[in-house]
């Protein structure tokens, strides 16, 4: 190991991060190199200062307004909560209603048509008012031809 | 059943905040501490302490309560910071040797005597040491003060960081070696007598 990669470890050296190999090989260089060692002496005051400097206390209602904050943040949650999961709701029963008109409507169909094929009278009712398109009609028609049986 | 759950989803919301109340007060110093260092003023640090809150609590439930609170605050508050920075365009990317020769930055330094106290010199350098801080890429800043004010390790650094170990380390050697560099020319007496006092 030279100088060059000795320097450029040291600061994980002195922070204890490095092991095995690399580890022995910098202790070796340094009991060697004193400009390596010149250089570890000062980086670890750089970090001794780092590591001393003191902070500026925080202001003393500092915890109060952040609690604050943070129950304006609460209060805002449910309600959007609630109103989502009531569009939800209502999305799913308008969609299992149309799904179980959709069903009638076609099981009810298929009756129909297997009715009309056994007589004549009913077979004339329902071309005069076919299914085609019409969503709401469906089971009204479908209904009133079961009268005649 | 929909007023069922909507009642208990708010019973926990309510169980929720009483809990984050509480982590607040426990850690509100260290995460203020660690603000201001990124800041390097009162009124940042205090808007960044806050945003940092505020994001914890919107993404409390993905904190895993088996780690240390103030370890997931911080890697918020890093990237809160560095959104913050970017937001207002004032990501220092200038050399720490062109800032502070426009005579902008003035040292005034305390008198210190022949064998002055360290605890005096750390006074003495704690301005220095905060500009010096705030010239540096946010990057290089958060890293270098996770590791020596925070006194995290290299591992807890880069998964605060999203970074790999290596980088954590390149970030720190070079952040430091920025560090000692800017002293000696700005406030140089007064670091060399700190050294010497070690």
């Amino acid at each position: 190991m030279n100088c060059k990669s000795v320097q450029s470890r040291l600061s994980a050296y002195l922070d204890r991060e490095l092991g095995g190999d690399e580890l022995l090989q910098m202790r070796a260089h340094m009991s060697l190199c004193r400009e390596c060692r010149c250089e570890a002496e000062g980086l670890r005051a750089l970090k001794s200062l780092l590591g001393g400097i003191e902070c500026p206390e925080p202001p003393a209602d500092l915890p109060q307004r952040l609690t604050a904050t943070v129950l304006r943040e609460r209060c805002e949650r449910p309600a959007r909560t609630i109103r989502i999961s009531a569009l939800m709701f209502a999305g799913v029963t308008a969609c299992s209603m149309l799904a179980t008109l959709l069903v009638l409507n076609m099981g009810l169909g298929s009756h129909s048509e297997q009715t009309a094929g056994r007589g004549g009278s009913q077979s004339n009712v329902l071309e005069d008012r076919p299914f085609g398109g019409d969503f709401g009609s469906g089971p009204i028609l479908s209904t009133a031809n079961f009268g005649p049986r | 059943m929909l007023f069922t759950a909507i009642k208990d989803r708010t019973a926990t919301i309510g169980d929720r905040a009483r809990l984050f109340e509480s982590l607040i007060q426990d850690s509100y110093k260290q995460a203020y501490g660690l603000a201001y260092r990124l800041t390097g003023n009162v009124a940042e640090a205090e808007d960044l302490v806050q945003e940092s809150f505020v994001r914890a609590y919107r993404f409390f439930h993905r904190y895993d309560e088996t780690l240390p609170f103030t370890s997931w605050l911080y890697r918020i508050m890093t990237n809160a910071h560095i959104d913050m920075v970017r937001r207002r365009g004032r990501i220092k990317t200038t050399s720490l040797e062109a800032s502070g020769t426009d005579g902008a930055t003035t040292w005034d330094l305390p008198d210190i005597d022949a064998s002055p106290d360290r605890h005096m010199l750390l006074n003495a350098l704690d301005e220095p040491v905060q500009k010096a801080l705030t010239s540096m890429t946010a990057e290089f800043r958060t890293a270098v003060l996770l590791a020596d004010v925070e006194g995290l390790a290299y591992e807890e650094v880069a998964e605060i960081m999203r970074t790999s170990v290596g980088t954590v380390r390149s970030r720190i050697h070079r952040g430091r070696k920025q560090i000692r560099n800017y002293l000696l020319k700005h406030a140089p007496q007064t670091y060399r007598s700190f050294c010497d006092e070690l």
